[in-house]
């Protein structure tokens, strides 16, 4: 087999072409940075999201609880 | 009597064309026999075989005077992903159907596995660029370690990478490997004990409200500081909130099922429009399956090493085979650390813990996706 179209492929490509390897070192640095900064924002959202949603709810949760005591039994009005 | 025309399409067969015969029977002999990722690998296969007869009418066909006459997968390609990208993005609405953001966000700090879990893609970026690719190539390349093919389908035609076809056959292939790459890659980087730590689930309880602001939230901060992801992270969380509202349960349903298995069957074939022998068959191919091959393995330990690097901090320990997980591979990679930390220890269940990590490599790497397309075309 003619293995020389196979090496001309490989010579096609432009190993450790500077301009290239610093484009992707930078793309490395401000990725990395971007996607930790991003999912930090997340976290710190959902964080947020589920203490304020668990307070509303423990909130209503308690004043249902204050309601039903206060609830009037066998019809005789508030309870004592 | 001329009966040439019985052997036109015999006598321009290449050799190349019987390797592309052989890839498909291949893969569709993964998707039968092996069960590995066959809603994807059989329509793949079958349609590297079709593109693959010479003078077949599946492809576009160039007369002598330069009339085209359009061929059925070359057109679904042209419409259905490189026009608009839009299989791919649809895809994304049913796999955002599928997906219950509960564990992670009774957990929230395993986001932070799912974006380690990406550092592998920049590395591999890296190397791909020192091999000789340009850095557009390099970046669709990359892609494949965040284990999420509709991703590095649209990174690959964003960036008008000429290697969609391997790129795509590539990162479905190594999806279907994660069982075997990733636990021999896992046990390279831990210990014995590592493996042995314990994760008790207690969950804390999340309402309906946070999980029905939770889609909206990521799209507004991912929009706003990646705002080319927004087409994947969108489309994504669009599909999340379609479950998690709770009234629109039938196209919930449609979306999870009939939608995403419609638009997998039809991907399937149409990616088979890149996979014609003259620009499959090549040397570079090769490469790229190599690098595939380590942008999933630097991910995965990418993964481990960064929840070892958490338990430096924390006092809860986390067992660091949970960080593997932490690619978009849904939801084979996190039954893979289940079923290895039930190996080391039959009553230690991961699997919750896993699957945390393992939507939060979802919604990172279409991330991640969407940024390195705002960077390389920047």
């Amino acid at each position: 087999m003619n293995m020389f179209p196979i090496i001309a492929a490989v010579v096609d490509l432009d190993p450790m072409n500077k301009d290239n390897v610093l484009k992707s070192l930078e793309l490395m640095w401000k990725g990395v940075l971007a996607i930790f900064l991003t999912i930090a924002i997340i976290i710190f959202a959902s964080w947020a999201i589920n203490a304020i949603c668990n307070k509303a709810r423990a909130a209503v949760d308690k004043k249902k609880a204050e309601l039903e005591k206060n609830k009037p039994v066998d019809g005789q009005g508030e309870t004592k | 009597m001329d009966l040439n025309f019985l052997i036109e399409s015999v006598s321009q067969v290449t050799w190349q064309n019987v390797v592309m015969w052989i890839i498909g029977g291949v893969l569709i002999f993964l998707a039968i026999k092996k069960d590995m990722e066959p809603a994807l690998l059989l329509p793949i296969g079958f349609g590297a075989i079709l593109v693959n007869i010479p003078l077949s009418n599946v492809v576009n066909e160039i007369a002598a005077d330069g009339t085209v006459t359009a061929g059925i997968i070359d057109w679904m390609f042209e419409i259905g992903v490189e026009a608009s990208e839009a299989m791919p993005i649809l895809l994304f609405i049913g796999i955002g159907a599928m997906i219950d953001f509960g564990p992670l966000l009774s957990n929230p700090k395993l986001f932070l596995l799912g974006g380690a879990a990406q550092f592998g893609i920049f590395l591999t970026i890296l190397l791909a660029t020192m091999i000789g690719f340009n850095i557009n190539d390099a970046a669709s390349i990359g892609i494949i370690g965040a284990a999420d093919g509709p991703t590095s389908i649209l990174v690959a035609m964003k960036l008008g990478s000429q290697f969609l076809g391997p790129i795509t056959v590539v990162a479905y292939s190594y999806m279907a490997l994660v069982p075997i790459i990733q636990p021999a890659v896992v046990k390279l980087c831990t210990t014995k004990k590592e493996r042995l730590i314990r994760m008790d689930y207690n969950p804390v309880s999340v309402s309906r409200t946070t999980k029905v602001l939770f889609p909206i939230v990521v799209t507004l901060i991912a929009g706003l500081i990646a705002p080319k992801s927004l087409a994947l992270v969108g489309f994504l969380m669009f599909g999340n909130l379609l479950r998690e509202c709770g009234v629109l349960r039938l196209l919930s349903e449609t979306a999870q099922n009939i939608l995403a298995n419609l638009i997998t069957l039809l991907l399937g074939i149409t990616i088979a429009a890149q996979m014609k022998a003259e620009s499959f068959v090549t040397w570079e191919t090769a490469i790229i399956m190599c690098l595939g091959l380590l942008a999933f393995v630097f991910d995965t330990v990418a993964g481990v090493m960064f929840a070892k690097f958490m338990n430096l901090f924390s006092k809860k320990k986390i067992n660091p085979m949970i960080g593997a997980a932490g690619i978009s591979a849904f939801p084979m990679s996190a039954r893979v650390i289940q079923k290895m930390g039930l190996k080391e220890d039959p009553s230690n269940h991961l699997l919750m813990h896993a699957i945390g990590a393992n939507v939060s490599g979802q919604i990172a790497s279409a991330i991640v996706g969407g940024l390195i397309i705002g960077l390389v075309l920047a």
